[in-house]
């Protein structure tokens, strides 16, 4: 009786798990669509859309293309440079990885500045993005390229050049990572209006935000948000399987590359060696620029102390907020990575729901949370610090169970079922096994979306409640005035904070393979 | 055809090839036995070029083709290889597996060579799948046909028949011996099981006995 009993409570957990995510993540979509359903009843909506507005989305589109082929190639051609690297080395470039985009727009609008070039307009605005993006798509590249088996790729070279060997073998196998890759950076660009904001360039997801601000109705926003997100909708349906094949792919087997001490290095043509050196100059201006930039502005360690004392409400309320998403998120995490490990259509239906909020405009995200919270209830949510910390949850709670699959992936599973042989009680195995394995995975997770929220802007913006503000959100209100000492040190400290904590989840993170110990 | 000469190599510290010299005529059979981990298969890795030596040389036909610090490419070395598992790239079908290493042959060639070498181990109908489609053995004959189609002048077997039943692994060595019958090359065949060894030098190999640490007996 008591491993039944035991059995209905991890199904419980799980499924009250799975729910409170769909609840945070889907409620406040399903709010806006039905009320966006009531309203279009009752023939409104027939001024929505324009053909300004379907040009815009046009150019929105492709200008996301652009920001994808661009990272992907650049992140490809990065890869392909470190995967020939060993140890750790490789992932240090990462870095500066959690650095939110607005503090690389402030560090090219200085360099161009500097060098008299226009500060606006849709090049800036998509070199900004592809220089933000691009950890994500060497990242996703370099994941691909480690997880093509040494032996095939040594069995093409003994048969072909090294290039040939790469061009019909390593790059068609390592397709579906880079490929989900560059299906993430065209989402994340497509839906990102802060970046473009900055550089004066109007985009849909700012119009969404536009539209919100001046009428005030969450079916107006979400109506003229459709086409938007049946563009995304679609992106994330290809998406599903890409990444569900890469996370199956970069667990388990040993890296390719020079797979062992002392392989024979490969012989790239001499323009393939020259595109790589450009990729990486490219990398090392991703990373010198906005530190090379903030330090230069900031100018003094007064200057430095002077902002971070002003702005010490803006960062206490971001502690707060950050630390929470990050703590609420593992729960939610965790029992979606449950479901992420499960096989056919509900594995599948686990990656839809994984990957959905990234098919959500984010400013969609704060006007659905208003459209739920803003209501008599018993429990006063709108206008206070939870409606932030729900859109967090709301927006990076899916990465947290996809790092806890990581984990959990990564963790001998005879490990697991020893503790449920040996140990009946659910709540000791749970404290004493299952935890502390999954802890690399959880920490990782926690730290992740702490620095991902702490730079959260697009829903943040909305929600936040009166007369308090995050760290970005002033960052972000004193960037439209251009660069300056003061938001240099800001964002030199949102930068410092993103890159320690990025290296302390990446250091645990690395620690956290277990085997069986025999 | 093949000259070794004081070849060295470490992992980490680790001697694992130890002033190896030999020497393999053209035609010349070799069969490598010995326990795992005694360097047989690094061994073969030097010999196509896949690891570099930290001393000694490789020739082959009179060319240097491997030192310290420096080789030729692998895929100038006219050499075929059969590794440990299949290594069938899966993404190709079981034809093209085996068309990709005749690079520069005439179309109508390779399809002679294809349909000859799907003839010879058994799997004409498995032309057209692709590896996650073939049983284990199917995918051990694909890998092995895979190495002797570009008709190499040295040919590297590193243990190509572990894990197959003894009658499956005797009927896939008869069928290498008869298609190498046409044209000769080298051979060097790892083996850790002494009776695959027996059985390869009753069909006139060489046997070389490796120790521990690669020290050839």
């Amino acid at each position: 009786m008591r491993i039944y009993r035991r059995r209905w409570v991890e199904r419980t957990c799980h499924t009250l798990g799975v729910a409170a995510y769909i609840f945070i993540v889907f409620l406040p979509l399903a709010v806006l669509a039905g009320r966006a359903a009531v309203w279009l009843a009752g023939g409104g909506g027939g001024d929505i859309f324009s053909l300004r507005r379907l040009d815009l989305l046009a150019r929105s589109t492709g200008q996301a293309l652009a920001v994808a082929a661009g990272a992907t190639l650049l992140g490809t051609l990065a890869a392909l440079f470190l995967w020939r690297l060993h140890g750790a080395v490789r992932w240090l470039i990462f870095l500066l990885a959690p650095l939110p985009p607005y503090i690389h727009a402030l560090a090219w609008m200085a360099i161009a500045a500097a060098m008299g070039a226009p500060q606006r307009g849709v090049g800036m605005s998509a070199w900004v993005q592809v220089m933000a993006f691009l950890p994500l798509s060497t990242a996703l590249a370099l994941v691909g390229l480690e997880s093509v088996e040494s032996g095939l790729v040594e069995a093409a070279r003994l048969a072909r050049p090294d290039f040939t060997a790469l061009r019909r073998v390593v790059l068609p196998l390592a397709a579906p990572a880079i490929l989900t890759g560059s299906g993430l950076c065209f989402l994340l660009s497509l839906t990102d209006y802060s970046v473009p904001s900055l550089f004066q360039v109007n985009t849909y997801s700012l119009e969404i935000f536009s539209e919100f601000s001046a009428s005030s109705l969450p079916e107006r926003a979400f109506v003229l948000a459709l086409p938007l997100l049946l563009l995304t909708g679609l992106a994330t349906l290809l998406l599903v399987g890409g990444l569900r094949r890469t996370a199956e792919s970069s667990s388990g087997r040993g890296r390719s590359g020079q797979a062992r001490q002392g392989g024979a290095a490969f012989e790239w043509p001499g323009w393939l060696t020259i595109l790589i050196g450009a990729a990486m100059a490219a990398w090392l201006a991703q990373v010198g620029a906005p530190l090379g930039v903030l330090i230069a502005q900031t100018g003094s360690w007064a200057q430095f102390s002077q902002s971070v004392g002003e702005a010490r409400s803006e960062i206490s309320f971001t502690l707060l907020t950050a630390a929470a998403a990050g703590l609420l998120c593992l729960p939610l995490g965790l029992a979606l990575s449950g479901e992420l490990m499960q096989k056919g259509l509900r594995g599948r239906m686990g990656w839809l729901l994984m990957l959905a909020p990234l098919a959500v405009p984010a400013p969609l995200v704060g006007i659905g949370l208003i459209a739920v919270w803003n209501r008599d209830l018993p429990v006063a949510v709108y206008g206070s610090a939870w409606m932030p910390v729900l859109a967090m949850l709301a927006r990076f709670s899916a990465l947290a169970a996809l790092l806890a699959l990581a984990q959990a992936r990564r963790t001998d599973v005879r490990l697991f079922e020893a503790a449920d042989i040996f140990q009946p009680g659910l709540l000791k195995t749970w404290l004493v096994v299952r935890l502390p394995l999954l802890a690399p995975g959880l920490l990782a997770a926690a730290g992740v979306v702490f620095v991902l929220s702490a730079g959260e802007l697009g829903a943040t913006l909305i929600v936040a409640p009166p007369g308090q503000a995050t760290l970005t959100m002033r960052i972000y209100n004193y960037l439209h005035y251009g660069a300056s000492g003061t938001v240099a040190g800001l964002c030199l400290s949102m930068a410092l904070a993103s890159v320690g904590m990025g290296a302390a989840a990446a250091a645990i993170f690395g620690r956290g393979r277990v085997e069986d110990g025999a | 055809m093949i000259r070794l000469e004081n070849l060295c190599k470490s992992y980490s510290g680790k001697p694992v090839l130890q002033g190896l010299t030999l020497k393999l005529a053209e035609g010349a059979r070799l069969v490598a036995l010995g326990p795992s981990g005694c360097g047989k298969t690094t061994l073969l890795r030097l010999v196509a070029g896949l690891e570099l030596p930290d001393a000694g040389e490789i020739y082959l036909e009179g060319r240097l083709a491997s030192r310290p610090g420096w080789g030729l490419p692998p895929y100038v070395r006219s050499i075929g290889f059969a590794f440990q598992s299949p290594t069938l790239w899966p993404h190709m079908s079981v034809a093209q597996n085996l068309i990709f290493g005749m690079n520069g042959a005439p179309k109508s060639h390779k399809q002679e060579t294809v349909e000859e070498l799907a003839e010879a181990f058994d799997f004409t109908g498995l032309l057209g799948r692709y590896p996650g489609q073939l049983s284990g053995g199917e995918a051990r004959r694909v890998g092995l046909a895979r190495a002797l189609a570009p008709r190499p002048r040295l040919l590297l077997l590193d243990e190509p028949l572990t894990n197959l039943d003894e009658e499956l692994k005797g009927r896939i060595l008869q069928q290498a011996l008869a298609f190498i019958e046409g044209f000769h090359p080298a051979v060097i065949f790892v083996t850790h099981d002494p009776g695959e060894a027996a059985t390869l030098a009753a069909a006139g190999a060489s046997l070389l006995r490796f120790a521990i640490e690669g020290r050839a007996a």
